[in-house]
């Protein structure tokens, strides 16, 4: 509990007087504070969509926020044979950590725990390119294949690229129980940003519930993103630094309904439920495009009568340096 | 970047010893130097403009190319140690072509002759990277000591293809001679036709079924006849036989049954 006053003035609040409304709900012209990353896309096929959906299921698991979770890991698209490697079904999984060496250790493990483990599965890397154009790269079958005891096979296989010039991929082919486990030896990582965000105010759980699954419909769309949350948003919006010395992130109390009245506040009266859609993204511009997909299709599914207005966190512009500007992306970014 | 081109003058000239043309040195000359660049020959030291007819041209490759035209059977160790660019012969080609080269391609459309890809000398180590594709026929030994990188067959191949074999790809699309992986260590032979393997030496075939497959066998460079192998091909089972078990080889020879 904070002994800071409620200091909403609602007659001023800017749900009242906002120069930009998307279905007639407001978007407060401020801007979602985003920090670099490092990311990098992994592609995971199996003998049957259930089996790889099982595979991706664990994969991703625990993987919503790096505050505990290693990794912000999620599903980027499905995958259809045509698209995959190897002919069969499969999925994109984006995967963002705060470090190349964070990534470098979560990735195998997640690989070796949840992929090897399950039935049928391989895994490639999903960021084409070498070493000339990825130098930094994240081990797979380069970790994997000891498990092979000395009868894994290490496989390079020349692609003729576009321009003629021939690339050698290099897979590890280990044996287990229903046949061998395919994986490419490592993947490109590359820069990226996260923690693109935009908060949605409700005038109740159900009406604020739909249009974020709105919007997370919407983003699931979006090549280049995954919103790591469970169903691609969270009730615990948080801020930095916390009354407790160990914690370096609590809740922000400033978006709960039930502190209105006892702590400072960002809610307008009619604000009954708030939540926070994250994005993860491998560019600016994709993530921007996300936004403004999610934003408006969040806007458009309940309307004035559902949302109270859309907003974003930030932290003053201090601690990130990708400011997503909503009144910018909403007017200027072609759909 | 630069393409070569050779055309050979005599195809009934005397046997020519190739090895000492480097497509990466070769490129960075001019076409008087590489005129008078030294080949070896059964009657003694020639200068290539002896042999060959020299053109050079420019292409929009960032790597350079050379095009050998004619029959060129009595020219051997063509791309030896070859590493960067590639070469393509236009006709047919002599013993050791791609001789221990560790990158870069070699296409010959036509036949090559005995030992393709394989150790010279002292060597005991023959291609070691690198793609090697023959539209016609080889000869024995092809693939002889191979280490790493892929050779392409999409004829027959004769005896003892894949001998003594230690790593990488060997594809052939017809026929195979006797001994087949002979020696082999590891690596993939993959036979197109189905194949009679000592059971003293290789392990009873198996069903084959691994995604890996799809990746061996589905790319777009393949030719027509190996892109048939595809594992969405129904018709066709596939077997593998591991060995040579006789030195405690784990190396594979795929084969299909239509």
């Amino acid at each position: 509990m904070t002994d800071s006053p409620n200091v909403n003035v609602t007659a001023e609040h800017w749900t009242e007087n906002a120069t930009l409304r998307i279905a007639g709900v407001p978007i407060q012209a401020t801007f979602a504070e985003a920090f670099d990353m490092k990311v990098t896309r992994l592609i995971m096929t199996a003998a049957d969509r259930r089996w790889c959906n099982d595979a991706a299921a664990a994969m991703v698991g625990f993987g919503t926020s790096v505050i505990a979770c290693g990794v912000e890991i999620a599903v980027e698209r499905e995958l259809t044979p045509e698209q995959t490697p190897d002919g069969r079904p499969g999925v994109a999984i984006l995967a963002f950590a705060v470090s190349g060496k964070e990534l470098e250790k979560q990735i195998p493990r997640r690989a070796g725990q949840c992929v090897l483990t399950c039935p049928t599965t391989a895994l490639y890397a999903g960021l084409d390119g070498d070493r000339s154009i990825y130098p930094n790269r994240v081990p797979i079958g380069k970790a994997l294949r000891y498990f092979g005891d000395g009868m894994q096979i290490s496989k390079q296989v020349l692609q003729t690229n576009a321009d003629g010039r021939v690339e050698a991929i290099r897979y590890w082919r280990i044996p287990v129980m229903d046949g061998e486990f395919v994986c490419q030896h490592d993947v490109g990582r590359t820069e990226a940003i996260g923690g693109g965000n935009f908060i949605l105010l409700g005038r109740s759980m159900p009406a604020v519930s739909n249009a974020c699954r709105a919007a997370v419909d919407a983003i699931r769309q979006m090549p280049g993103v995954i919103t790591p949350f469970p169903g691609g948003a969270t009730r615990s919006g948080s801020k930095v630094g916390s009354k407790y010395a160990t914690l370096f992130a609590s809740t922000n109390e400033a978006f709960c309904p039930s502190l209105r009245k006892i702590a400072e506040t960002e809610l307008p009266d009619d604000a009954a439920a708030v939540l926070e859609v994250v994005l993860d993204g491998m560019s600016f511009d994709e993530i921007s495009d996300a936004m403004k997909a999610g934003i408006t299709a969040a806007c458009e599914s309940v309307g004035r009568e559902g949302l109270v207005g859309v907003t974003a966190g930030n932290y003053g512009g201090k601690l990130g340096r990708h400011h997503f500007k909503l009144h910018d992306i909403m007017m200027e970014r072609s759909s | 970047m630069k393409t070569i081109l050779l055309s050979i003058k005599d195809s009934d000239a005397a046997t020519v010893d190739a090895s000492t043309l480097r497509l990466d040195e070769l490129a960075k000359k001019t076409i008087d130097e590489i005129a008078r660049q030294t080949i070896r020959s059964a009657d003694g030291d020639l200068e290539l403009g002896d042999v060959f007819r020299v053109e050079r041209s420019s292409n929009d490759s960032a790597e350079p190319s050379l095009i050998v035209r004619g029959d060129c059977r009595a020219v051997h160790k063509l791309g030896h140690q070859h590493r960067l660019g590639h070469i393509r012969v236009e006709g047919n080609i002599g013993d050791c072509c791609g001789s221990c080269m560790t990158g870069g391609t070699i296409t010959v459309n036509g036949n090559a002759a005995d030992y393709l890809a394989a150790p010279t000398g002292t060597r005991n180590v023959g291609m070691n990277g690198g793609l090697l594709v023959v539209t016609g026929n080889v000869g024995d030994h092809a693939g002889h000591r191979m280490r790493r990188g892929e050779i392409r067959i999409n004829g027959n191949a004769g005896n003892s293809i894949a001998a003594w074999q230690i790593a990488g790809t060997i594809l052939v699309s017809g026929t195979v001679g006797e001994h087949p992986a002979y020696g082999m260590r590891r690596g993939t032979l993959v036979l197109r036709t189905p194949v009679q393997l000592p059971a003293n030496r290789f392990s009873v075939p198996l069903p084959l079924d691994s995604p890996f497959q799809h990746l061996m066998l589905n790319r777009p460079g393949l030719r027509p006849n190996l892109a048939s192998l595809s594992p969405t091909n129904a018709r066709l089972t596939w077997w593998v036989s591991r060995g040579d078990r006789a030195i405690n080889g784990i190396g594979e020879v795929w084969h299909v049954r239509d």
